[in-house]
């Protein structure tokens, strides 16, 4: 093999045969790319650099490679078979569920889960319901309001310049470093107060202490980006300072807007510690908490409660694939050249 | 069409003056090229005009109204931007319309309109396009259709070209000036590049730290640059700037380089120098330095630094004491590095300044006559 490999080396292209040979041998040392196989190519390495660089070359995975992807499978793993257990469970039976040993693929999948939580007629169903109406509820408001405030706010930080600006734009993030629970108790007491305890405004105020910054930041990134040569140009073209705005700038920050608004809509859809404190009533309690009403009263159900969670991860999914197409389209769109 | 007066302008940035006092008379269908390196206030002068920076102090007027206080929008100005702002989520046909859309032009005008501009551009192809299908020369064309599109009172132009690479630059800009001398419009231009300001404008005011250092017609600008800035900064190569105090040498008059060479002056020149209040700064620009290989009486020797052969001519590089002199020479003149080779500044031409105040020295007498063929040979080269 090594002499092989030296003629490998002297011919400056490589003949056919070599290559294939450099392949095997690169396949090889992928397929055994544990630590007992590095003796032998840090030997050849150190003989011919010129084979391990066309190896290379080829795509074949260097240690660090094969880490990061075996992290990756981890990753992916432990992210998602407890998605997959539970649509599995979703599908199955009481008695199924608790089968030993469990069975990844139900011998008798049934939607029964789902229709139950979805009729209104039902217990399970007009609960479930009305807590999804609920977050359904809390969310757009956080988002509509957020966004109502955040869009001009941003876009003020990000095109005027007044006394404090820098100061008051990072105070804004100063609500984000601390930890969600040390602001549980004064918010509770200020929401007494306000006499909003157990009113989804008590939620709605509080989800916007902590997205309403965010959805700043974020979107004061986008408007940097938005040349102000446009609004300028827009200006001496007849347009009002606001018409600058609302015809030329608003339109090229919509996936911002778009990608913001999912995001705080996600943040308040996924919320539980303040609407578990907050809310005491159970015609108002948000999904989150209601799912953890189910475990109590329902425990022994766990198709039914797999089927609540499957229903109410759905629009997260689904938002974060939109997130992901908008966050792209509002990175790759060149607005002008300069 | 309207004229533009900026009388007195400032514009303070806390304790920064970007724009000091300048004053200027743009007539009525006059090309005016405002030019300096980055950072002399051109830009910011430029953006005053356009409403789009508040003034400190001064007034502009268009035609003869004031418009300190009004609005962008109510300026009824055109402009064309480095980056060309296009509207980017419009279409190249909605770009051109939006100026029209703003001020309630009725659709079918607009219509008219926007195919007639297209037309004169040559853009009818592409006004179902978006501004990122172009290409950069066919983006500065619709950037221009946009302020076309509109009969504005002036147009206002910030570095149009600057974007584009050299070739297509070359060819917009005779577009540019063909289009101004076809509509008669008055505009008002803004680039680093002198030679641009030189090849289209009637008139060009040279700019340095807020402060407007000469204004008048290119080839005066460029023969009599009034202090040593305008004269270092209008004419590619540069003029050659040298350090000299004024002597006596074999009964005339003569210059003594802070390098010690010794070059002799004519009588009137001498009476010029003899004006500075000290030393003075000599300009020669290099098509007036005479070159010699041999050794001649009161020619000052210097070395040859590099060679630069262009086609047309020769530039050629030397080294006089610490400084670089240019000079140029015909096509086929060659030398080696360190080479000896003796210059001598032509009379005629010969700029002189006050090394003090950096003003240039009055012409006690005519010019020679030979100095304006030698210059406007000069221009037509560095074109």
């Amino acid at each position: 093999m090594s002499a092989n490999l030296s003629t490998g080396v002297g011919a400056s292209g490589g003949s056919t045969a070599d290559a294939g040979l450099d392949g095997r041998d690169a396949r090889i040392a992928a397929a055994i790319a544990t630590p007992t196989a590095p003796s032998r190519p840090a030997v050849r390495s150190r003989v011919q650099p010129a084979t391990r660089r066309r190896a290379r070359r080829r795509c074949r995975p260097t240690p660090i490679g094969v880490l990061g992807w075996v992290f990756l499978a981890v990753l992916l793993f432990f992210t998602v078979v407890p998605m997959a257990w539970m649509v599995s469970t979703s599908l199955k039976s009481s008695f199924a569920a608790i089968d030993q040993p469990p069975r990844w693929i139900p011998a008798e999948p049934t939607i029964v889960n789902y229709t139950k939580l979805l009729n209104p007629d039902e217990t399970v169903g007009a609960d479930f319901l009305r807590y999804m109406r609920n977050s359904v509820w809390v969310s757009t408001a956080t988002t509509v309001l957020g966004l109502i405030v955040a869009v001009p706010a941003s876009y003020a930080f990000s095109r005027f310049a007044f006394p404090g600006r820098d100061t008051l734009f990072f105070s804004v993030l100063v609500r984000n470093m601390f930890p969600t629970v040390v602001f549980l108790i004064p918010l509770f007491i200020l929401m007494r107060r306000l006499t909003l305890v157990d009113s989804h405004w008590s939620l709605i105020l509080t989800y916007l202490t902590f997205g309403l910054p965010l959805s700043i930041w974020l979107l004061k990134g986008f408007y940097d980006n938005i040349p102000v040569e446009l609004e300028q140009a827009a200006r001496i073209d007849g347009a009002t300072r606001f018409q600058a705005f609302y015809l030329i700038v608003m339109p090229l920050s919509s996936p911002g807007i778009i990608a913001t608004a999912i995001y705080a809509f996600i943040q308040g859809w996924n919320e539980y510690v303040y609407a578990r404190t907050f809310i005491q009533s159970d015609r108002l309690l948000t999904m989150p908490v209601g799912l953890q009403k189910f475990f109590t009263e329902y425990a022994s159900d766990w198709p039914g409660l797999m089927a609540a969670s499957f229903i109410m991860s759905v629009p997260v999914v689904v938002l974060f694939l939109a997130l992901q197409k908008y966050f792209v389209q509002a990175l790759t769109e060149g607005a002008v050249k300069s | 069409m309207a004229g533009v007066t900026l009388r007195e302008i400032v514009k303070e940035y806390g304790d920064v003056v970007a724009v000091d006092h300048v004053s200027l008379e743009v007539q009525d269908g006059e090309f005016v090229a405002l030019v300096g390196p980055s950072g002399c206030g051109k830009t910011t002068t430029l953006n005053l005009v356009a409403g789009l920076l508040e003034l400190t102090d001064g007034d502009i007027l268009i035609g003869d109204k004031l418009i300190n206080d009004l609005d962008p929008k109510d300026r009824d100005l055109a402009m064309v931007f480095q980056n060309y702002a296009l509207y980017p989520n419009k279409k190249v046909y909605d770009n051109l319309a939006f100026p029209l859309k703003m001020r309630g032009t009725p659709k079918g005008e607009i219509a008219a309109r926007v195919r007639k501009t297209a037309e004169i551009l040559s853009i009818e192809h592409l006004l179902d396009r978006k501004p990122k299908q172009l290409s950069g020369g066919q983006q500065q064309r619709v950037a221009l259709g946009r302020a076309l599109v509109r009969n504005p009172k002036a147009f206002l132009m910030d570095e149009p070209l600057s974007n584009l690479d050299a070739k297509l630059r070359v060819q917009m800009r005779a577009e540019l000036k063909r289009f101004h001398q076809e509509i008669g419009a008055t505009v008002l231009y803004v680039t680093h590049d002198q030679m641009e300001a030189v090849t289209m404008a009637d008139k060009m005011a040279v700019m340095s730290g807020g402060v407007l250092q000469q204004y008048g017609p290119p080839d005066e600008v460029y023969r009599h640059p009034v202090n040593v800035f305008v004269a270092g900064f209008v004419g590619s190569p540069s003029m050659n700037l040298l350090r000299a105090a004024v002597t006596a040498a074999d009964g005339q008059g003569a210059l003594r380089g802070t390098e010690g060479w010794l070059h002799p002056l004519s009588p009137a020149n001498a009476r010029r120098a003899a004006a500075s209040s000290g030393d003075v700064m000599v300009g020669i620009r290099h098509n007036q330095v005479h070159l010699s290989r041999e050794e001649r009486p009161g020619w000052v020797e210097t070395r040859v630094y590099t060679v630069e052969p262009t086609g047309d001519l020769t530039y050629v590089h030397l080294r006089l004491g610490g400084q670089l002199l240019v000079a140029s020479a015909d096509a086929e003149w060659r030398a080696a590095p360190d080479d000896r080779v003796w210059v001598e500044f032509d009379q005629g031409s010969l700029h002189l300044f006050d090394a003090q105040t950096e003003l240039a020295l009055p012409l006690a007498d005519a010019v020679a006559s030979g100095a304006t063929v030698g210059s406007a040979r000069a221009m037509a080269t560095a074109g």
